[in-house]
């Protein structure tokens, strides 16, 4: 088998694998091959495991010729974000107060993959400490979109979208505190799941915020996110029937409260309407405002961020870039009562998202309100990242998950997001393929 | 919030180091601080905490 091996999905690829037609070590060649030619003008990885993975996979090669067969991800590449562990590499967090930190251990998801046979292909890029946005002034270069590399990849796992969409890799792992996974998928035209809070271990991955903090998977297709998340859990998502199922369009988000650019707002229609006619019972769904769900995100994002970063923003904050900086130090100046109060209305809004899943079964909302930006204006940046819909889930620790849902004028991915009870993974899978087919499968940019 | 109240603020925090460094962006943090309060109730237009 040859040709086009970068765009198999981790679904095909384990078909080939088990055909005869593909062997690990011949897929791994051609995404070293692909990333040593793309990367450096994409900057999705901080550190390619070369000699790690050609290991793995020749190790993997022997193990499936001769049987011993662990499962989807055998033989898989997969890419890490650099937040979380990998025995024997830096997890830099981006940053220069970590080139060092060389991991002793694998994070627990990290060793869920491996145990799953998955090869680790290197380390990906993220926002520094997963905060913030791209910036200049770190070791490492920002990661840029493979849709236009003019262009932001979204984040904080930049170089998990960016890689997904250029055809580095089948798939990778994330973070998400306020929509790190999500925002890279919205921003590039892939599928990024944020499963249910603490569904997905975190030990091993440096935290963010811990009341907030999610590990989850991306990939380029909603099949693919599911096959991810069953290694990561352990467990299969049982099929679900679409027909009748309750959709609540909560259309208020982003036609009211956080005006959407119109091409988003039309492609959430579609979306909408291609539910329906696929037999689902759409019908507008009403929450509390989305600026109620951003503060209180911000405010606990923000004191438990300061928190785990206090001693080097005291002893030594010029190592930090400037933007991270911008984000972390407004925790220091809140207080414990300002916190418990975020914790508390934390509690209301999650139990007011509670009542409207008595009326739904899945929630359709916007995820970014505009497409992504160009990378070079820092002004623009600061304006839309936080033009977002992703946070409130975060909040409420229901499992969410950001898909494509069109292109804008300029060719750049538009966004759609699908939320579900709490350990209803399978609702979003099922309503995501839905969807995925009405657009005619998964899209790539326009490169090789 | 005047300098000489941030500056005593910083002081507290044990923030010297960087608010020497990086003057401005420690003003604009205590200033979004403030505005997270009042939004989310936990002062009055005051700024006073209530008890």
């Amino acid at each position: 088998m040859s040709g086009d091996l970068h765009w198999l999905g981790v679904g095909e690829i384990g078909a080939a694998f088990r055909g005869g037609g593909l062997t690990p070590v011949a897929l791994v060649e051609a995404l070293l091959a692909r990333i040593e030619a793309l990367d450096p003008g994409l900057n999705a990885f901080i550190r390619v495991d070369s000699s790690g993975a050609r290991a793995a996979a020749a190790a993997a090669t022997l193990d499936l010729a001769a049987g011993r067969d662990l499962g989807p991800l055998h033989g898989v590449p997969i890419g890490i974000k650099d937040v979380i562990d990998v025995a024997g590499m830096p997890t830099t967090c981006h940053s220069q107060l970590r080139l060092d930190a060389v991991a002793e251990r694998d994070a627990d998801c990290v060793a869920a993959l491996r145990a799953g046979g998955a090869i680790i292909m290197g380390k990906l890029a993220t926002h520094e400490f997963a905060i913030g946005g791209p910036s200049f002034d770190l070791p490492f270069p920002p990661a840029r979109n493979p849709w236009n590399r003019d262009h932001h990849p979204g984040g904080s796992s930049s170089g998990a979208g960016a890689a997904l969409a250029a055809g580095l890799v089948p798939a990778a792992i994330g973070s998400d505190t306020a929509g790190s996974i999500r925002n890279p998928a919205s921003c590039c035209g892939i599928v990024g799941l944020k499963p249910t809070y603490e569904a997905v271990s975190r030990r091993g991955v440096f935290p963010l915020a811990w009341s907030l903090d999610h590990v989850g998977p991306l990939t380029r297709s909603v099949g693919d996110a599911a096959i991810m998340l069953a290694a990561l859990v352990g467990a299969d998502a049982a099929p679900i029937q679409t027909l009748g199922l309750r959709v609540g369009y909560v259309h208020h988000w982003h036609e009211y409260d956080m005006p959407a650019d119109p091409d988003v707002a039309a492609a959430l229609n579609d979306v909408a309407a291609a539910l329906a006619a696929a037999g689902a019972v759409v019908s507008y769904a009403t929450l509390p405002p989305l600026e109620a769900f951003a503060l209180v995100n911000r405010v606990i994002l923000q004191a438990e961020g300061f928190a785990i970063h206090a001693r080097d923003l005291r002893d030594r904050p010029d190592l930090y870039a400037a933007r991270t900086r911008s984000a972390l130090l407004p925790g220091a100046f809140l207080s414990a009562e300002d916190y418990l109060t975020a914790r508390r209305r934390q509690r209301q809004l999650t139990e007011a998202v509670d009542a409207v899943f008595g009326h739904y079964d899945v929630l359709l909302t916007a995820s970014s309100m505009t497409a992504a930006c160009r990378i070079d204006d820092p002004a623009e940046i600061e304006r839309t990242y936080m033009r977002q819909a992703r946070g409130p889930f975060n909040l409420t620790g229901h499992p969410a998950l950001a898909m494509m849902s069109g292109l804008s004028a300029d060719g750049l991915p538009l966004s759609v997001q699908f939320v579900a009870r709490r350990g209803a993974e399978a609702t979003l899978f099922a309503v995501a393929r839905v969807w995925e087919r009405a657009m005619g499968g998964p899209r790539r940019p326009p490169m090789p | 919030m005047t300098d000489e109240e941030l500056a005593a603020r910083v002081r507290v925090l044990g923030l010297e180091y960087a608010f020497a460094q990086f003057p401005e962006q420690l003003r604009a943090a205590a200033m979004l601080a403030a505005e997270e309060k009042v939004a989310l109730g936990c002062v009055d237009d005051a700024g006073v905490e209530p008890a």
